[in-house]
């Protein structure tokens, strides 16, 4: 055949997810690559169009923050889906559940005795000056000592394919529920190409997240209400609280429909009241109870932090998990593995400046034009500067934030993330794209990983930023056991 | 289920409800209007003035503070799509679909696209309204989104408290509005009679059609168009769907079914029950629309008050009052994700 679907790709500078430098397709996915070629001339296109009016009529969206026109978009989709051997995925898998199991390690410490701190493992005043540490819950125990009961690590591969973790996100991540609409949006467009190929599962991930959070219940009750507080309609991932409440056959409930009495948390319902014991939290530690943190706050509960305090019901992810994520405690990660689990850390962390020692802010002033520079506090995409894309302006600008407050800063190297052919919609090619990947890691009695997870992709030429909210969108994401 | 779920699925019944109900007076409007003779008198057109519309829909007011007059491209407007305008047909859809994202659980997949797809075509449907056969297209699709919907409840949803909220709150609204309907007709201004024949039946075709009743009337009346007829059809008639007697029965239906699952307040369900009772026991029309006993009024009042004991009962839990929150929206946005 002369037009053979894929056949006109070129790779760029960087290490593509399907061809090798020679131009030859990885085994991996010589059977994708084929079964669509097998396609009739224009199916792909047309299924592809198929997928966007499925995701719009859904509703399958995400809010745009500061555009006044269109708030809701949907997330493309891109139909090529990535695929990771079984075999990388062993090693990412250990590497995922060594690294949560630490993270998690340090959170109870540092909520406790402090250990590590003591030791001058790590710098005290970047723990505990942190604006996220959270010296109410400082002391409390919560159920099984798990602190971070849904994790997403982002995962990005260099130039020679190797994985690096590029974030730890233990607070509130999103994107589950991408990964469960892009594999049934995949299976139902695409059969032919999805048959057979031995795609492991990822549809048990609401179950296996419902047994997570029934298990934190502090109540010894056949089944403990959980419920999923959303800060509402308007936030961008609202569409995934209804998802997961919804696939895990829960309540989705906004602030004001619960309420503390009595110590306890209950709902309003059309039955009266009924107690709560699990609540899966979709808003920050600062919105959760006027009275704890934010007094503004409209969204949260108040009086929730001290019945939580009491033990009384239990939060997933737990307050104050947050220190555990922060850009700048990042660079410490594999100093915790070897101190709490003493193992080898399995997943490589990317090289970080932290602005908040001299070394390190020394690097960022001198360097700044090979570096991205990020605020610590700062996530999805915003605040950050990629020094070799911005103007000689641009950075100096930017280096003038950071002078003021360094300590909000830190840097690393520009990775030539991996790429992957996607669809361009305005070529109407294939082109080599940036891709990331993140996995959602379940802790509760056990630590579970589902297989593969929500590959994000920069859909702009170029670019490095996968966030949905800077042009991002997503791809089906199978581990392959061939 | 949560107080919050329960009011979001009877507000959406009442705002679909409403929607339908201003797309069919729109419709039958513009046409009236085509056709209408014109009165040798007044040189006034017999059948149909758009102004007559804000007093069918109750937002005369609220009209005039946006608009110095009421003609044909100002009512449409107004009722359509105005920004401000809290129950014009866009804002009702964009609360119940508001609404149905919220209990998109409670619904299903399939009504939840049905309301979702129809929103966005109509979105692009409001350019064309200025013209004969745009509103004509918009009122039409208006129509097919709510029967969708709701047609899809009929044969979908299970019959637990979830429908009976949505059951509720469309009829309600439905009663509400066909009796504004009649009011307007009926209420304070004596109905002008026409001397000839043919210019009163019109207008009495018009009338039946803006709640489409015009071909359920001649079947069950099939003699004369009689104002009296109509009325009596309308108000009390036992087998049309959209007489407020039928409508009564429904959402005492409705209220009993969420008395019986909840164990909750047996209030709506009585006055909705009584409600029912009276118009079933009427002697005849002339009560109402004469001797005003009940009034139109009154009825429209009963209506209300089923209403607020829902509310009372139903979405105000006891627990701390919540606080009247003003638009959370850019806390929810502030409250990002990672």
């Amino acid at each position: 055949m002369d037009s053979e679907w894929l056949t006109g790709y070129k790779g760029g500078a960087f290490f593509d997810e399907v061809f090798t430098a020679g131009g030859d397709v990885r085994l991996e996915y010589a059977g994708v690559v084929a079964a669509m070629r097998r396609l009739k001339p224009g199916d792909v296109d047309s299924r592809r169009a198929l997928a966007d009016l499925a995701f719009r009529n859904q509703g399958i969206t995400f809010t745009v923050y500061g555009d006044p026109a269109g708030t809701e978009r949907t997330f493309p989709f891109d139909v090529f889906p990535r695929v990771i051997p079984a075999a990388d995925w062993r090693v990412i898998s250990a590497g995922l559940v060594q690294r949560v199991k630490a993270l998690n390690a340090f959170l109870i410490d540092v909520y406790h005795e402090g250990q590590i701190l003591h030791e001058g493992v790590m710098p005290r005043a970047l723990v505990l000056g942190n604006p996220v540490f959270r010296r109410e819950v400082h002391g409390v125990a919560v159920p099984h000592n798990v602190y971070t009961h849904v994790a997403g690590i982002d995962i990005v591969r260099g130039d020679a394919g190797e994985y690096f973790v590029l974030e730890d996100n233990v607070r509130v991540p999103s994107g589950a529920s991408y990964m469960l609409a892009n594999r049934r949006v995949m299976a139902r467009l695409f059969p032919e190409i999805f048959a057979g190929r031995g795609v492991e599962l990822v549809e048990h991930y609401p179950d296996l997240l419902l047994r997570t959070l029934s298990s934190l219940s502090p109540r010894d009750v056949e089944r403990p209400t959980v419920v999923v507080l959303t800060p509402g309609p308007y936030n961008s991932a609202y569409f995934e609280h209804v998802f997961l409440a919804q696939q895990m056959g829960v309540e989705l409930v906004e602030g004001s429909d619960l309420y503390v009495d009595d110590g306890r948390v209950w709902m309003r319902t059309t039955q009266g009241r009924q107690q709560v014991d699990v609540i899966y939290r979709r808003l920050d530690d600062d919105f959760i109870d006027p009275v704890a943190f934010r007094p503004d706050s409209q969204l949260g509960v108040p009086g929730l932090v001290e019945v939580y305090r009491q033990g009384r019901v239990a939060l997933a992810n737990a307050l104050g998990a947050g220190v555990a994520d922060d850009k700048a405690i990042y660079s410490y990660v594999p100093k915790m593995i070897t101190y709490y689990l003493n193992e080898q850390p399995i997943l490589k962390n990317i090289p970080t400046y932290l602005g908040a020692e001299p070394e390190g802010r020394e690097r960022i002033f001198d360097n700044a034009a090979d570096l991205v520079i990020k605020r610590v506090d700062q996530s999805g995409g915003y605040g950050m500067l990629i020094g070799p894309a911005a103007t000689a302006q641009e950075r100096a600008d930017y280096l003038a934030q950071v002078q003021a407050a360094p300590g909000s800063y830190i840097a690393q190297p520009v990775l030539g993330l991996s790429t992957h052919p996607t669809h361009a919609a305005d070529t109407g090619q294939y082109e080599p794209r940036h891709i990331d990947l993140r996995p959602f890691v379940l802790s509760g009695e056990t630590v579970t990983v589902v297989p593969g997870g929500l590959t994000r992709v920069a859909l702009r030429r170029g670019s490095l930023v996968v966030n949905s909210s800077q042009g991002g969108g997503s791809k089906d994401t199978w581990v392959v056991n061939s | 289920m949560l107080s919050r779920i329960a009011s979001s699925l009877y507000w959406m019944g009442r705002h679909l409800e409403r929607a339908e109900n201003t797309a069919r007076l729109l419709q039958v409007n513009s046409l009236t209007m085509t056709e209408s003779p014109v009165n040798a008198d007044s040189t006034q057109l017999v059948a149909g003035s758009w102004e007559q519309l804000l007093t069918m829909t109750d937002d005369r007011d609220q009209f005039d503070v946006w608009y110095t007059s009421a003609g044909r491209d100002e009512v449409v407007e107004w009722l359509t799509a105005h920004a401000s305008n809290p129950s014009s047909v866009r804002a009702s859809l964009a609360n119940a679909r508001d609404n149905a994202r919220t209990v998109r659980f409670h619904i299903n997949l399939e009504m939840w696209e049905a309301l979702n797809r129809c929103y966005n075509d109509l979105r692009g449907l409001e350019a064309d309204l200025p013209s004969y056969a745009g509103l004509n297209a918009y009122c039409a699709a208006v129509r097919e989104t709510t029967n969708l919907f709701f047609g899809i409840a009929e044969a979908t949803l299970p019959r637990d408290e979830g429908w009976y909220f949505l059951s509720l709150g469309r009829y309600l609204e439905r009663m509400d509005n066909v009796l504004r309907l009649l009011f307007s007709e009926y209420g304070e201004a004596p109905h002008p009679a026409y001397s000839d024949s043919v210019v009163r039946d019109f207008r009495s075709r018009a009338f039946l059609r803006s709640v489409g009743a015009y071909e359920a009337f001649r079947k069950h009346e099939n003699l004369t168009l009689d104002a009296a007829a109509i009325a009596d059809f309308l108000l009390l008639d036992s087998t049309f769907p959209r007489s407020v007697r039928w409508s009564a029965e429904r959402a005492n239906e409705a209220a009993r079914g969420i008395e019986g699952l909840t164990g909750g307040s047996p209030q709506p369900a009585r006055l909705a029950g009584w409600l029912a009772a009276q118009l079933e026991y009427l002697p005849g029309v002339t009560q109402v629309i004469q001797q005003q006993r009940p009034s139109l009024m009154e009825l429209i009042d009963a209506v209300a008050e089923i209403a607020e004991k829902t509310n009372d009962a139903y979405f105000q839990v006891q627990g701390p009052d919540l606080l009247l929150s003003i638009p959370q929206q850019q806390q929810q946005q502030q409250c990002s994700p990672h």
